[in-house]
């Protein structure tokens, strides 16, 4: 079986993640802080440490900001509604998967910026959009349908001349792009953990950088401050409500370190160089058509393409059934980036390269899609 | 010489504390925190003369307490 569905999740971890799971379920399957036994005690180290890691991969001041969460829907959610009050006037674009896109349309107040053809949004009209109003931009780093990469700088710029917010989304860059915080200089980064970070399911979290002011959605007991029936306001604990899941932590940390000791410009250059050969091996098949930048540095080493004359999920279907080949066909939970891309009506397939494929993989997918193309 | 209770607000600041306590140099250790004092269940406890090196933590490190181990018996 080959797994291209990596943007979903990365299905293969490094061994030092999957050792650390197994080793922490066993032996530390306990809450930090809250009882005085040694290992609880060492289960808080440890989520200081793998705050650390994150920081370094960032390069964040302030690694007890980074706080962690099932997942980065949740991360995305608690930004966005932590900041938010109901008069605020939000900022989106068409390229935003939709854990960014219900919580902002459940607000209401918001504008959605679109992406051009290739699926780069155009930060100036992102300024365009902006009203006196506008309290947060988000933006996805890089999409998950089309791997286009988005220009984090610009926006963030943009966001803070305009007195906003901005919340980067690098669900898909974590991990794979280098993300400089002191370059960007976001007010808020949601992360997976269990995408490019290499941590297992059920590991994200979000970075609350020390100007921004967040009222959390989940209020409840922290190990900390007991007497007081406030939440905490301060890092950490006032996100960190409940039993954290201290294994799946602790095995992120470990693919963290697998992700700094590898470093992103070789784990970025691998998946371009996977996705680059693929669309070179099936861009001449005339009913296949490539979305998203021809550009090898827009992207990531993510292709989504269509075939002509058939339904993106049965192709993926096939792909699966016939060649062994796992993708994902259908519209991502990112149908406005369908939209922007042109593939609204049949969605797409996905395939999306990671650090554990390579170019045989790439080899035989090229076949299949070849295969295909010409079965119609 | 005498020791110190350094009370953070979390264990998180108390690990931290720890740490970079120990990065300088510094010989501390994490013990439970004295009763009936608010803040931390743990806390660092270290030699009373870096007490001017921990009052100048405080903010970074959401000190709470500074308590002199003299004063929990």
């Amino acid at each position: 079986m080959i797994y291209l569905n990596n943007p979903a999740t990365s299905k293969k971890k490094p061994l030092s993640v999957v050792s650390r799971l197994i080793k922490e379920t066993v032996f530390s399957s306990v809450g930090g802080g809250r009882d005085l036994s040694k290992t609880s005690l060492m289960a808080d180290k440890r989520i200081t440490e793998v705050q650390d890691y994150i920081a370094e991969l960032f390069n964040i001041r302030t690694p007890e900001r980074i706080c962690f969460t099932g997942n980065c829907t949740y991360a995305l959610n608690m930004a966005i509604s932590g900041v938010v009050s109901e008069n605020d006037h939000i900022i989106v674009t068409s390229m935003d998967h939709n854990s960014v896109l219900r919580p902002v349309y459940a607000h209401r107040n918001y504008t959605i910026v679109n992406a051009d053809k290739s699926g780069y949004v155009n930060p100036k009209d992102i300024k365009k959009a902006v009203k006196d109003n506008t309290r947060l931009i988000v933006s996805t780093h890089v999409s998950n349908v089309s791997g286009t990469i988005q220009d984090a700088k610009e926006i963030s710029k943009i966001a803070h001349k305009n007195n906003a917010l901005f919340l980067l989304d690098t669900a898909q860059s974590a991990g794979i792009l280098p993300i400089n915080q002191k370059d960007i200089k976001a007010d808020l980064i949601a992360f997976s953990g269990h995408k490019g970070l290499m941590g297992p399911l059920g590991t994200g979290g979000l970075y609350v950088d020390e100007n921004v002011t967040l009222t959390p959605i989940i209020k409840g007991g922290t190990g900390s401050n007991s007497k007081n029936l406030s939440q905490p306001d301060f890092y950490p604990d006032i996100l960190h409500s409940g039993t954290m899941n201290f294994p799946a932590i602790s095995a992120l940390g470990s693919g963290v370190k697998f992700v700094l000791k590898k470093g992103t410009d070789k784990i970025l250059l691998h998946e371009r160089d996977l996705a680059e050969e693929f669309i070179d091996r099936i861009s001449n098949l005339g009913n296949v058509k490539i979305l998203g930048s021809k550009d090898r540095n827009k992207r990531n080493g993510t292709v989504a393409f269509t075939i002509e004359g058939l339904d993106s999920q049965k192709v993926s279907e096939l792909l699966l059934r016939d060649y062994g080949i796992i993708t994902r066909g259908g519209w991502h939970c990112a149908y406005l980036a369908h939209k922007s891309l042109g593939s609204e009506k049949t969605g797409a397939v996905r395939v999306g390269f990671g650090i554990f494929n390579s170019y045989s993989d790439v080899k035989k997918i090229a076949k299949a899609v070849c295969e295909i193309s010409k079965s119609i | 010489m005498g020791k110190i209770y350094v009370i953070c607000e979390s264990l998180n600041y108390t690990n931290r504390l720890l740490r970079d306590l120990k990065r300088n140099g510094i010989d501390a250790k994490i013990v439970s925190s004295p009763k009936n004092l608010n803040g931390c269940s743990y806390s660092v406890l270290l030699s009373d003369r870096y007490i001017d090196t921990i009052n100048g933590l405080r903010q970074r490190y959401k000190i709470k307490n500074i308590i002199k181990s003299s004063e929990t018996q």
